[in-house]
């Protein structure tokens, strides 16, 4: 085969792989001031029942992990951590219909759960305590109680909380800022401690990606969004 | 340990959404005339403000449109322009003098005044100033996320210039907090071995064996004062509901009293805590609390002072006359000048 023939079917396979690329497909849509799905807890958040503890994104612990725990997901927190004790009842953030129970390649040991909603976003429920009672196909509603929190050491000492991501449908493909889809004062949920939700700078562009909202969507398989050059703060 | 009574009378801990837990029922002052917020930025600029020692200067990383380099940039407060200090990006020390930043596998601390600087063989840690600078510490271990294994760290203390290093305890499943009062010590949070109890422990710097000022599985968020004279931290899901909250620990004898609000946190001066209550009910505002006492006041009035605090990024200036936080609405930095 010749180089320029090569070359040829090279660029068309890129052209075959680009289109079928879910970065090429569009955004899940809703009105830009409405969000569209509840909080996966019943009560108020606080030191009794839980707390914000890892936003979405280019966080400063993203960073840190991008290689080791977060590389599938761009580099970044792919999804929010809420902090809760073992066996705290979550709650469907949305109507939707079951499409996965203790999913392996979805991860968040020890147990999860993925529910399509109609709107054409997904929710994913991480790290729960025991497998959901619940079947492939089944319909929830939002504010049902799907499954309990857990912890992904299974202690229940070392790290208990609910991982929540938000995900393209049915493709499950792209990872989307749940706190931009979820109807709550993230800002005041974000008031718990001394020390504020930090961000990851990239001293290139040090006032990107420093705001609760302002987060970029994740493309699961894609190359690392976070392996900045010169960062703040610095990896250890 | 000794907690500080009486008891306080706490609204009942299963919160409920009817219910404003973390309020007492207060009239809220309104201020003549009002103070107002005063924008100190604009082009949603920038995030994790931090105060020069004298209190004249808000000071962050920031890298503006047509700079080939991020570096320090400093507003003098009220309404100063902003100017470039420096393109040294690290962690200073309180008095600006020095600023200590890894590379590769050490760390330096460089003089500000004449760039000099001196190694230190922190395995590429960043090391943090004592309040006098005239000391570091560091922090040597894995960031491994299993249990029982989680965060096993070393803590390790020189001189600023590197000299006298040595390791002053490991930490299981905590790590250091920071310097005590007078710094004799070091705080620090966690078990020290895998069977013994977790909480806060003060470390001497000297002789003596390290104490434990206050037992809990995890301590979240510890803040030191200052002086290292107090620490505020918050206990979250124990079993005990009555010991849920946010707690203002006397570092030097060990008492420690909760508080009544919970919420996000910054010390005014030793002893005197700012709180913005985490309350999902009502606007943002900001409440004081002498910790030696409990004895707590609302500062603020949401209806004349907004306080659209983002990502719980806010610091209060040295001298406890202001406080700067960046703006949820326009990412901006604002300036408030506290209510005395």
């Amino acid at each position: 085969m010749t180089l320029r023939r090569r070359c040829v079917l090279a660029a068309l396979l890129g052209l075959v792989l680009a289109t079928s690329s879910s970065a090429w497909e569009p955004s899940p849509t809703h009105a830009a001031d409405a969000r569209p799905f509840r909080l996966p807890f019943g009560e108020p958040p606080g030191p009794d029942s839980w707390l914000l503890i890892q936003p979405y994104g280019n966080t400063a612990f993203a960073y840190r992990q991008r290689f080791t725990a977060y590389p599938a997901g761009q580099g970044l927190h792919f999804g929010v951590d809420l902090a809760a004790r073992c066996g705290t009842p979550v709650l469907a953030i949305g109507d939707g219909v079951v499409v996965g129970v203790d999913s392996a390649f979805h991860g968040a040991l020890p147990h999860n759960l993925m529910i399509d909603h109609p709107n054409g976003y997904a929710s994913f429920y991480g790290h729960l305590l025991a497998r959901p009672d619940l079947r492939v196909g089944q319909r929830v509603e939002a504010g049902e109680v799907v499954a309990l929190s857990g912890d992904p050491d299974m202690s229940c000492a070392s790290r208990p909380h609910l991982h929540l991501e938000v995900r393209s449908a049915p493709d499950h493909r792209k990872a989307f800022n749940p706190l931009s889809l979820i109807e709550a004062d993230w800002h005041r949920i974000a008031l718990v401690g001394g020390t504020s939700l930090a961000f990851e700078q990239d001293l290139a562009q040090p006032r990107r990606w420093q705001t609760l909202q302002d987060q970029p969507e994740v493309i699961f398989g894609g190359t690392l969004l976070n392996n900045y050059q010169y960062a703040w703060p610095p990896g250890r | 340990m000794r907690v500080l009574g009486p008891a306080i009378k706490l609204p009942t801990p299963v919160i409920t959404a009817s219910v404003t837990p973390f309020l007492p029922a207060a009239d809220t002052p309104t201020p003549t005339p009002p103070v107002t917020p005063i924008p100190l930025t604009t082009g949603a600029c920038c995030s994790n403000p931090f105060w020069s020692p004298d209190s004249k200067m808000v000071l962050f990383i920031d890298r503006p449109e047509g700079e080939s380099r991020a570096g320090l940039y400093g507003i003098t407060i009220p309404r100063g322009e902003k100017r470039r200090l420096g393109s040294r990006v690290g962690v200073y020390s309180r008095e600006l003098e020095y600023v200590a930043y890894p590379m590769g596998a050490m760390a330096y601390v460089e003089r500000r005044e004449d760039g000099r600087r001196w190694p230190i063989h922190t395995g590429g840690s960043t090391p943090r100033f004592s309040p006098s600078g005239r000391w570091v510490l560091w922090q040597v271990g894995g960031s491994a996320l299993r249990y029982p294994n989680l965060k096993q760290r070393a803590v390790w203390v020189s001189t600023r210039e590197g000299a006298a290093a040595r390791q002053v305890v490991r930490t299981i499943g905590g790590g250091a907090i920071g310097w005590g009062y007078g710094e004799e010590s070091l705080l620090v949070s966690g078990r020290l071995d895998h069977a013994g109890a977790a909480g806060v422990w003060r470390v001497p710097l000297g002789e003596g064996a390290p104490l434990l000022l206050f037992e809990a599985e995890r301590v979240r968020s510890p803040l030191l004062s200052p002086d290292g004279a107090w620490l505020a931290f918050v206990v979250a899901f124990d079993p005990d509901p009555q010991r849920n909250g946010l707690w203002a620990l006397d570092t030097r004898t060990g008492d420690a009293r909760r508080l009544e609000l919970f919420g996000a946190y910054r010390w005014r001066r030793s002893g005197v805590l700012l709180v913005v209550p985490l309350d999902p009910e009502g606007p943002p505002m900001l409440w004081l609390v002498d910790v030696t006492t409990g004895a707590q006041r609302p500062l603020t009035d949401p209806d004349y002072v907004p306080l659209p605090i983002a990502n719980n990024d806010w610091q209060v200036s040295p001298d406890g006359a202001w406080l700067v936080f960046r703006s949820a609405e326009d990412g901006n930095l604002w300036l408030l000048e506290i209510p005395r």
